[in-house]
């Protein structure tokens, strides 16, 4: 999404602020490569705690195995659209990552509580993409719609992208779950006396939370030996990789009914 | 790799969902976690219908209510397959998913006469212009198999059909539910002898090539000094000037995906910089002709918001970059889903030229001045001076 925003704008400079939402259960790996995205293209960035947002709101860290606070994302981002009186937020949210998502549109307006309602959507007839709002209204945008996991991989080999070390395949210390799953170990995971933490070569196909992002096996090191593996691989991206979604078919709707991106 | 829009439609269970869940399928796209959870659904089998009304709503009601996006890949395409729901009340987003395709498969129910619905869906491609349309005859297993059945629903669309001269059409007898003529072909139905839709959808040549069209260049924007835009047709060459009104365009500094270039293909976005920064607008279209100054149009529209009683009222007429009030005196009464023909009168011209309103590439969409719904879109038929 950055290398795109540069291009689009390019040879004058990205004209708006990244913003991260930080669950602060994010891979060291994520936030080192986000201080250098940032330093090396001379952006600037906003970051706003979810761990805040909870504390403000007085919502409890879960008490669960993985205690996931990615439904919470919400309330921060909603906070710092309002604090920071955001009108549009763009992100790389794409159609065939879910069948929610399927559904909705490049330009999905959010009401003044950044309420999603599926039911009644702006038509985007020729791809013509209505952004007006009120004040207090927001819309979340979504250039990368109609592009799939393999379009996005193939796009960074052509444009030679710098990505996380995450996604491509390293030694790592996973808890196994009953259906094979293997989730990083890291000091939010709640062992329980039967778990069996296994060295594995994984790397990550989604880069979500510690908590509930899932590693996969894998030996590819290099972005072709991604591509080829994807050519291959039978799962979806999102029911390899994500806890949140296995819980409910309507999952990422629900989510996105509270605000969430 | 080329990629093309395919979107089906048709009258509710005709069997959409489960014809793009087939194509899905036999084409190796279903990832078997999916697959699985589909299975499961189905009681043993996949219920293909529930790839695609990704919706609790849907689910619970068993329809789909609006347009659902998938993806498959063959060897030379991309396809985007835009699965619009069937149900009246629902035709405004049958139309948004229609607008950008250029195949539509249609499908008709074999066991069933032709329907009000499946007219109006064939209504809309014949105003939208879509190039290819595809019916499939559907459900030819609950028939025998029956050719003499495939000929009386031809007949019966024929009659009603008023395709133009650049439409193509391409006749084929499916059973969505069994995998017939979807991927593979059929051995039900050794009396017809043509493609498979998959087979269809790949003979489709390119799009014509808009390379050769007059180079026209829309400004999307202003902002710190530069101009960004789009080519939405033609080669852009920086050495060819570009006109508007009276004045000439000389492009002294051109980008494209960063890059400093003398040329731009169609769809490129390009970003300019120069001294004629401040002539240029947000809406505006430069040509190798200059475009015509419309103030007043006729549009036909598929009407998206609620019903509107008749009477004088103004909204913000959206086309492409260009915003502008549009006042509509509507002589009747304008229901949601209606296709209705109407008079625009715009607050300030817009920039059109006569080959893309013949060509029906001149859309609009009408936006409430209060919510900033997006109530109606249309195409512009023709300018009134």
């Amino acid at each position: 999404m950055v290398h795109l925003a540069r291009l689009a704008f390019a040879p004058n400079p990205i004209p708006f602020t990244l913003l991260h939402i930080d669950t602060g259960h994010n891979f060291t790996e994520t936030l080192t490569f986000r201080d250098e995205l940032v330093k090396t293209m001379g952006l600037s960035i906003e970051v706003r705690s979810v761990v805040e947002a909870m504390r403000k709101r007085e919502i409890p860290e879960p008490k669960v195995k993985f205690p996931s606070r990615n439904a919470m994302q919400s309330f921060a981002l909603l906070d710092a659209i309002q604090e920071l009186n955001i009108d549009a937020c763009i992100g790389g949210g794409r159609r065939d990552e879910d069948k929610a998502r399927a559904k909705e549109r490049i330009f999905s307006f959010r009401d003044h509580e950044g309420t999603w309602n599926p039911l009644s959507q702006r038509p985007e007839p020729w791809n013509m993409l209505n952004g007006r709002i009120n004040p207090g209204e927001n819309v979340r945008v979504f250039p990368l719609s109609n592009w799939t996991e393999l379009d996005v991989w193939n796009y960074i080999q052509r444009e030679q992208i710098a990505l996380p070390s995450l996604y491509f395949t390293h030694e790592r210390l996973c808890v196994e779950l009953p259906d094979g799953a293997l989730m990083a170990y890291n000091p939010y995971v709640r062992l329980e006396s039967t778990d069996v933490l296994v060295e594995r070569k994984v790397r990550f196909r989604t880069i979500g939370d510690m908590t509930c992002t899932a590693a996969i096996p894998s030996m590819a090191g290099s972005v072709e030996e991604v591509i080829t593996e994807l050519n291959q691989t039978q799962l979806s991206e999102r029911g390899a990789t994500r806890l949140d979604d296995r819980i409910s078919e309507a999952g990422m709707e629900d989510r996105k009914r509270q605000g969430y991106f | 790799m080329r990629i093309l829009k395919v979107f089906t439609c048709g009258n509710v269970d005709d069997g959409k969902s489960t014809l793009l869940g087939r194509l899905l399928l036999d084409s190796d796209s279903i990832s078997v976690d999916i697959l699985h959870q589909l299975t499961e659904q189905g009681g043993g089998v996949p219920n293909l219908a529930l790839l695609t009304d990704g919706l609790r709503a849907e689910r619970s009601m068993g329809i789909t209510i609006d347009v659902a996006y998938k993806f498959f890949t063959t060897k030379h395409t991309k396809y985007i397959l835009v699965d619009t729901p069937g149900h009246q009340e629902y035709t405004r987003n049958m139309y948004a998913g229609a607008s950008e395709c250029e195949v539509a498969i249609v499908l008709i129910d074999a066991l069933k006469s032709i329907e009000a619905q499946t007219r109006k869906h064939l209504e809309i491609m014949e105003t939208l212009g879509i190039k290819h349309l595809i019916i499939a005859v559907n459900k030819m297993d609950a028939v025998g198999f029956e050719h003499a059945v495939f000929l009386e629903r031809q007949t019966e669309v024929n009659a009603v059909l008023n395709l133009a001269e650049n439409q193509r059409l391409h006749w084929i007898p499916i059973s969505a539910l069994a995998g017939e003529n979807v991927v593979e072909s059929t051995q039900a139905m050794p009396w017809y002898t043509g493609p498979t839709i998959l087979e269809c959808l790949e003979s489709i040549p390119p799009m014509i090539d808009t390379h050769s069209a007059l180079p026209l260049l829309e400004i999307q924007g202003i902002y710190e000094g530069a101009a960004y835009g789009k080519v939405l047709q033609g080669t852009l060459d920086v050495k060819s000037a570009l006109y508007r009104e009276t004045q000439s365009l000389e492009i002294e500094e051109c980008y494209v995906n960063g890059i400093p270039s003398t040329v731009a293909a169609p769809g490129d976005q390009v970003t300019l910089l120069g001294s004629y920064i401040q002539m240029l607008a947000r809406g505006q279209q430069w040509g190798e002709e200059a475009p015509l100054q419309c103030t007043e149009c006729t549009v036909e529209l598929c009407w998206m918001g609620d019903a509107m009683e008749p009477g004088t009222m103004e909204f913000i007429l959206r086309r492409g970059a260009a915003e502008r009030i549009a006042r509509v005196d509507l002589p009747t009464r304008i229901n949601p889903n209606d296709i209705q023909q109407i008079t625009l009168n715009l607050s300030a011209p817009i920039d059109v030229f006569t080959e893309r309103i013949q060509a029906k590439k001149e859309r609009i969409i009408l936006i409430d001045k209060t919510t900033n719904a997006t109530v109606a879109a249309g195409i512009i038929k023709q300018i009134n001076q």
